[in-house]
């Protein structure tokens, strides 16, 4: 129960041993939180110095890795360029290499039948490989039987023409390298 | 007890003046039982402090001393709030706003002080500073440190809140005057302090006001402690009398000063 101190005198006076004990006490306490206090503190630093270095260490190996991602990309980009030249030069010369005027040739005469005469021809030397000729034919079956072999290649009809025991046609298709 | 109580514990002086209605009584305490007692008779410390003073200065030594005075100079009130605050000086300035209202004289006459009860009441009492300061000045004239000034009613609840039995109320009475303090579950409810004629008006009075309690407090004081500042026949009279309207005295077990701090 809490004691009702009820003492008017100015005078007071402070019981010495007590008040020694008590302050003490109360030095002792603030001693052992301090000492508490400074060995928490301590261990923190501690623990925070080497969380510190650590990250130091991963900041650096990280730099170190992207001074290197750096590089590396400088150098993909150089090998980018040389390997994109050589590419284009390489399909330049695919493309030179593939076109063929004899297998276009040995396409015509395997394709077109005795019937048919190609009375002129024009080849162009490029990629798509297109023809151009006039023929005459001595059947209309023999000429229908050509345009549906020719059929798969894009055939154009430009003109036909029709004589007594003769068909005359200009006509263009398509022989890409793929087809041949 | 506050942090600055535990902190700095008071030293008690050894020699106490308890200064009564109309005697004073010089006591020398060793390891808080007494080992001398001076009954000054004719010396009202409160109403004739110099002439008083004549009679008791001779008797002291040139120690610590304290004096404790009896109820008649204080004045106690019991405040009831709603709720106290714990902020210091937000509940002093409630009381004191409280004791403004119903308190005549000028306040800053007197000294005033007010404890903590429980969570909604506070006790404040008040005493003249004049008395405070003629008194350490007459110490001061005789050179005897006056360490302690106290009021024996306070002292004497505080021991009746401590007891192993705590008594219902206490009863200091002294040749003209009489205090009674009810206390419920040890913490104190109502005060009177009265002035009689005779034994016999005391003895109404008492019973008086203990039926105003228990119709007002919702309880049933009987047991009760006697602190006579008289004499022992005087205390023996006043026991019988207090029988006869059926209540029980419990002895206080405190040796023959329960008035005096220790």
């Amino acid at each position: 129960m809490k004691k009702n101190n009820y003492n008017l005198a100015v005078g007071r006076k402070i019981r010495p041993g007590a008040f020694a004990l008590r302050a003490g006490l109360l030095l002792l306490a603030s001693l052992l939180l301090g000492g508490l206090t400074v060995a928490n503190l301590l261990r923190l630093q501690q623990k925070d110095r080497v969380e510190k270095s650590e990250t130091g260490q991963r900041a650096s190996r990280q730099k170190e890795m992207d001074r290197l991602g750096g590089l590396r990309q400088q150098e993909i980009a150089a090998w980018k360029n040389i390997w994109l030249s050589e590419l284009t030069a390489v399909n330049r010369l695919i493309e030179r290499k593939s076109f063929s005027f004899i297998a276009r040739l040995d396409f015509l005469e395997r394709t077109f039948s005795p019937g048919i005469r190609i009375r002129q021809l024009s080849l162009v030397n490029d990629v798509r490989g297109q023809v151009a000729m006039t023929i005459s034919a001595q059947s209309l079956q023999e000429l229908f039987a050509l345009y549906k072999k020719l059929a798969p290649y894009d055939l154009v009809i430009s003109s036909e023409t029709q004589t007594p025991g003769d068909y005359q046609v200009n006509l263009s298709f398509v022989i890409s390298n793929e087809k041949l | 007890m506050g942090l600055s109580a535990f902190f700095l514990p008071e030293r008690l002086p050894r020699q106490f003046i308890y200064a009564g209605d109309r005697h004073a009584e010089i006591v020398r305490l060793r390891k808080q039982k007494i080992v001398e007692r001076t009954r000054v008779a004719g010396a009202a410390l409160v109403e004739n402090a110099d002439a008083a003073w004549a009679g008791i200065a001779p008797g002291l030594l040139r120690e610590d001393a304290g004096i404790v005075f009896n109820a008649a100079p204080f004045i106690y009130n019991f405040f009831e709030f709603d709720k106290l605050p714990w902020q210091k000086k937000t509940l002093s300035d409630l009381v004191a706003w409280r004791l403004q209202k119903i308190f005549p004289e000028n306040i800053e006459a007197y000294d005033h002080r007010f404890f903590r009860l429980d969570g909604k009441r506070v006790l404040s009492i008040l005493v003249k500073k004049a008395l405070l300061e003629k008194t350490e000045r007459l110490f001061a004239e005789q050179r005897v440190p006056l360490t302690y000034i106290g009021n024996s009613t306070m002292e004497i609840m505080a021991r009746a809140r401590r007891a192993k039995t705590a008594p219902d109320f206490f009863l200091e009475s002294d040749q003209a005057g009489c205090t009674l303090l009810f206390l419920n579950r040890r913490s104190p409810i109502y005060i009177r302090k009265f002035k009689s004629a005779s034994a016999a008006d005391t003895g109404d009075e008492i019973t008086k006001t203990v039926n105003f309690v228990r119709n007002n407090y919702n309880i049933d004081p009987r047991r009760y402690w006697l602190i006579e500042h008289q004499d022992a026949a005087a205390a023996a009279a006043m026991e019988e009398q207090l029988a006869g309207a059926d209540f029980s005295r419990l002895q206080t077990g405190l040796g023959a000063a329960p008035h005096l701090p220790a």
